[in-house]
């Protein structure tokens, strides 16, 4: 019985440190999406203003990679054959889990789409892909404040529960 | 006539999403050649030579900035310099012609407050001149000639798809894109097999770059209109290589009278004359010169 007890405890105990790295796991991702829109962005103006390339073109090739904002530029891709790309690029956004500042910026980007010679647009993409940077800056550094305090957390939480149990 | 499906769907695309159903449901859609929009007027679809309304709403600026904003694939910074000639050329090869105020300083640098937009439908008609492509000697350097209008880009693409399925190595140097209609490096066009296109550098540059680069057999372009153009098939022609090329013009007088062409012509750099006439029913006609 004493056993069965013990190893109910520490199963309890690493669901817990699991919940906790899992959440950092997250965070991780939507930071490495983060770094690649803004990475994306930077690429595409430096294309603008060298091949005057089409926006369409610059995100279908996006599309075909495997970097992880591939699939952000496939949605956008997918809305403009209904819609013009403004609206595209908003109604893709619900699909990535940017946080509210990123989304912020992205949205506001749709905005200029389309409406400026090629070193306007590209500075607009430009002034994007930085702000982008600086939130990908700032949840890196809380990734790593409360990364390991959540898998702590989450194992001392556990832990509790072990020994209530026992 | 044996056309390719789709070409007016190509123009149709660049409108706004409440005049597309008007023009595809309208009978006429199929033999529209151009399709017009002006701000503040109906717009109308160009059906055998006479305008026709396709709605009863008028055209609001918003529509004329969708059609800018489909036609240069939400990049007007891609088109800016063919924006400043006059034209778009949109996916599907449409040209997109537009008017509006031009910005002046040291020739047209810019258009603001475009007014009205007119959309080419191009056609792709396998047909084109078979009484004279039939059994042609594609070796002998051609001049098409007709007025405005008259169905010289599609007898153009027309020669170049036959003469290159017949195994000649032909460049194109296609300054409008109207001819192969490149799209994301794509001909949209059937242009054949063993053709080279080189899209929307100037023609004069556009030919000798060929020249150099693409070891061609023979040169195709489109509206010679300046004596740049002539000098650069002067060039190529003296290099050994067959020129295919177009020009507005009635007839060999009314080009002879002109002086950039007069030179071309007394050179003998064309061997043979195609004439195109007749109006919608167009009739070829070849002549040795």
């Amino acid at each position: 019985m004493i056993y069965l007890k013990l190893f109910g405890a520490i199963a309890v105990c690493l669901c817990g440190a699991l919940i906790g790295h899992s959440r950092s796991v997250y965070e991780k991702e939507c930071a490495a999406l983060t770094a690649d829109l803004s990475s994306c962005l930077t690429d595409m103006a430096d294309e603008i203003v060298t091949l005057q390339t089409p926006i369409p073109q610059l995100m279908l090739r996006i599309t075909e990679s495997e970097r992880p904002a591939a699939p952000f530029f496939g949605s956008v891709l997918k809305n403009m054959e209904t819609m013009p790309l403004g609206e595209a690029w908003r109604g893709a956004l619900p699909s990535t889990n940017l946080s509210n500042a990123e989304y912020e910026i992205m949205s506001a980007l749709a905005a200029g789409f389309g409406k400026y010679e090629a070193h306007s647009q590209a500075s607009e993409l430009n002034l994007a892909a930085s702000r982008l940077e600086k939130q990908v800056n700032i949840r890196s550094e809380t990734i790593r404040r409360q990364g390991k305090l959540s898998t702590a957390l989450g194992a001392s939480l556990g832990a509790m529960c072990a020994i209530m149990l026992l | 006539m044996n056309e390719m499906p789709g070409n007016i769907q190509n123009a149709v695309r660049l409108l706004p999403l409440h005049m597309r159903s008007q023009i595809l449901n309208n009978p006429h859609a199929d033999s529209a050649e151009e399709l017009r929009l002006r701000t503040g007027c109906f717009p109308t679809m160009l059906v055998s030579g006479s305008e026709k309304p396709i709605s009863t709403i008028a055209v609001r600026r918003e529509d004329i900035e969708t059609v800018l904003e489909n036609a240069s694939c939400s990049s007007i910074y891609s088109v800016a310099d063919e924006l400043r000639r006059g034209y778009i050329t949109a996916p599907g090869g449409v040209r997109v012609g537009v008017c509006g105020c031009a910005v002046v300083r040291d020739g047209v640098t810019a258009l603001r407050d475009i007014s009205s937009v007119s959309l080419r439908v191009p056609r792709e008609v396998f047909t084109a001149g078979e009484n004279v492509l039939k059994n042609y000697d594609f070796s002998r350097s051609t001049l098409i000639l007709s007025p405005p209008g008259g169905g010289k880009t599609t007898l153009l693409r027309e020669l170049v798809r036959r003469s290159s399925n017949a195994g000649h190595r032909i460049c194109v140097a296609d300054e409008r894109g109207e001819i192969a209609g490149v799209f994301a490096g794509q001909a949209q066009f059937d242009i054949g097999q063993h053709t080279d296109v080189l899209s929307f550098a100037p023609k004069a540059e556009g030919t000798l770059m060929l020249l150099r680069a693409m070891n061609p057999q023979i040169i195709a372009l489109d509206e010679i209109t300046c004596p740049e153009d002539c000098k650069a098939i002067e060039t190529v022609a003296n290099c050994g290589v067959t020129v295919y090329a177009t020009a507005h013009a009635s007839g060999i007088d009314d080009l002879r009278r002109r002086a950039s062409y007069r030179d071309v012509l007394s050179l003998g750099i064309f061997e043979t004359a195609i004439f195109i006439s007749g109006y919608p029913d167009r009739s070829y006609r070849a002549v040795e010169l």
